[in-house]
């Protein structure tokens, strides 16, 4: 693939919608993504847009850019997902006066690789303790909603913007920890439900402050359950802590008129938790497939006409396979999912900074492909 | 089995890290042997532990607090076995691969091998592929057991086994390996001995492995 910019993109979020719902079967195919790395997109911008990559411009990820850096940074994705034929634009939220996470890093071994790859220190987060959570500063974190303004002013017709954030993701990283939560859900249950109260409720208020906005075209909620086999905790705290949350913001999205999809890895499948998300929680979509948990196409087979399927393409497919092997596997899951709708294209998970260049743009050029062919 | 090595294990199983401790010195009052302790209490315990874990009626928290429990135990129970000549159910060196800073899913398999007898040397996260060959030297173990999260850090495993190989020390040690984009085909394409879906099949693995080592 030399150029995988369209000629002439036209977003169209509105049938998106449509084929999400089952309501339509799809003209072309559609393309979904929680999260491209910069790397990736920063490698596409130079090579193919020959534009040099504007950086997010803040000390780290989630701090605030300088003044004007934010929208130019946001101005630059838009073209980018606009090109590359998305119909919206993922914003994650900016946290302001949270305190810094703790971190571990390491050497990046991935092909476009950042210098050093970090990951939360697990053995411990920000409150181990009622002491610390009375000292945390709850009142003064405040969630910025500046690019969802950026976004907005630079929106193509047709074009929306999916607003992100996590929460019980969240706390496990970086509030209470891995070990931290594991370990207070015995020792200190009152504090564990308390924080899940406090954070649960920072990310409704976000979701509330955008969720009116016209561009917003859905609440891509983020927020790792499990792992290979199981989830981290018993359904029944999940449904204690978590889903009652979970609900809360696809009521938000739903009172709007707009979708609620979530991003979530892990086996939801074995302990039956799926269910309360489709049934009680009543997400419109799901995403993140690993086909060591269940294959989107068995998904597609299994839940397809109650609940739509995003994205699906093995992370770990997509980034070691071949293009002779690569090719007929994406085929093959456009041929179970794609009829019927309720199933957009994209990654498994993310076009990670360690998938080559090569396999995404594969992706989207079987997207095409397909569409070429007139299946659609 | 004696009552007091049965409620140890429900203890153990229950994470109660206060009482194991106690039960513990109240079995080796009754003149029951640290063999007997560890190996009809706490791995008992612990051996449920992971059959739940694996069948999907605990979670990680059980299993961590159980860890913790059985912790408590053997800080007791450890001197008096060095001191009778007990010996382990195998040695692992254990650790996630270089450029990887993942630790839960290493740190379960580690709890559950302490936990069925194994005398684990955990290397922590990001670790080289050297560093797992000189802990083999130094430590002339069973088994090596790797863990990577990440697809780009899978061959990370790769290079550790002919590290191992490059060291003169393959020969001496069984390899498995585990963890999210992990698979069979993978384990078997990079010559190791053995794949674990989860930490409960880890410890079947290991006993399995290190079984057949000490009968040939």
């Amino acid at each position: 693939m030399t150029n995988p910019f369209l000629e002439s993109p036209a977003p169209n979020f509105a049938e998106l919608e449509r084929v999400l719902r089952g309501e339509q079967e799809p003209r072309r195919v559609h393309l979904v993504e929680l999260l491209i790395d910069e790397e990736v997109l920063r490698a596409i911008a130079e090579q193919h847009l020959g534009q040099a990559w504007i950086p997010w411009g803040g000390a780290q990820r989630w701090l605030p850019p300088p003044p004007g850096q934010g929208e130019r940074y946001y101005q630059q994705l838009v073209t980018l997902y606009y090109r590359l034929g998305y119909d919206y634009v993922p914003v994650s939220r900016l946290w302001l006066n949270h305190p810094a996470p703790r971190r571990r890093r390491a050497e990046d071994t991935a092909a476009l690789a950042r210098g050093e790859r970090a990951w939360v220190d697990e053995s411990r987060g920000l409150i181990s303790s009622w002491e610390e959570f009375s000292a945390f500063p709850w009142n003064e974190i405040k969630a910025d909603g500046s690019p969802c303004e950026w976004v907005a002013r630079h929106l193509p017709p047709g074009m929306k913007m999916t607003v992100q954030a996590s929460f019980f993701e969240h706390i496990l990283e970086n509030l209470l920890g891995y070990k931290g939560l594991f370990y207070l859900l015995r020792d200190e249950p009152d504090l564990v439900t308390e924080v899940f109260a406090r954070w649960g409720q920072k990310v409704y208020d976000y979701y509330a402050s955008v969720i009116g906005m016209e561009q917003v075209g859905a609440i891509f909620h983020g927020d790792d359950l499990g792992f290979k086999t199981s989830t981290f905790l018993s359904p029944k705290d999940l449904r204690r802590l978590v889903f009652p949350w979970f609900k809360k913001y696809a009521a938000l999205a739903h009172a709007h008129n707009k979708m609620f999809w979530l991003h979530c890895c892990g086996n939801i499948y074995t302990n039956g938790v799926i269910e309360d998300l489709i049934e009680e929680v009543q997400i419109d979509a799901l995403h993140s497939f690993q086909d060591v948990i269940l294959p989107v196409t068995e998904f597609k087979t299994r839940y397809g006409n109650r609940v739509a399927a995003l994205g699906g393409v093995d992370m770990d497919k997509l980034a070691r396979m071949d293009e002779a092997s690569l090719r007929p596997y994406i085929r093959s899951i456009m041929n179970t999912c794609i009829p019927g709708g309720r199933f957009a294209l994209g990654s498994g998970n993310s076009v990670a900074n360690y998938v080559p260049l090569e396999n995404y743009l594969i992706l989207l050029d079987e997207s095409r492909c397909w569409q070429a062919s007139g299946k659609v | 089995m004696s009552n007091v090595l049965n409620e140890l294990a429900d203890k153990l199983y229950a994470g109660d890290a206060k009482s194991v401790p106690v039960l513990v010195q109240s079995a080796l009052d009754q003149g029951l042997t640290p063999a007997q302790v560890l190996n009809d209490g706490l791995v008992a315990g612990m051996d449920r532990v992971g059959v739940d874990f694996r069948n999907g009626e605990i979670f990680v928290p059980e299993v961590l607090v159980a860890a913790r429990a059985m912790h408590a135990g053997m800080n007791i129970l450890r001197p008096l076995l060095v001191q009778s000549h007990v010996a382990s159910a195998g040695k692992v060196v254990l650790g996630t691969v270089a450029g990887d800073l993942h630790d839960i899913g290493k740190n379960l398999v580690g709890m559950m091998l302490e936990g069925s007898g194994f005398e684990i040397i955990d290397l922590g996260i990001d670790t080289p592929p050297g560093k797992f060959a000189d802990a083999v030297k130094t430590h002339q173990p069973h088994l090596v057991a790797m863990s990577a999260l990440l697809t780009t850090t899978m061959p990370g495993m790769k290079r550790t086994i002919d590290a191992l190989t490059q060291a003169g020390v393959r020969a001496n040690v069984k390899v498995i390996v585990g963890g999210a984009p992990v698979t069979e085909t993978f384990a078997r394409e990079i010559g190791a001995d053995g794949y674990a879906p989860d930490a409960a099949s880890a410890v079947e693995l290991a006993r399995a492995l290190v079984g057949k080592e000490q009968k040939a």
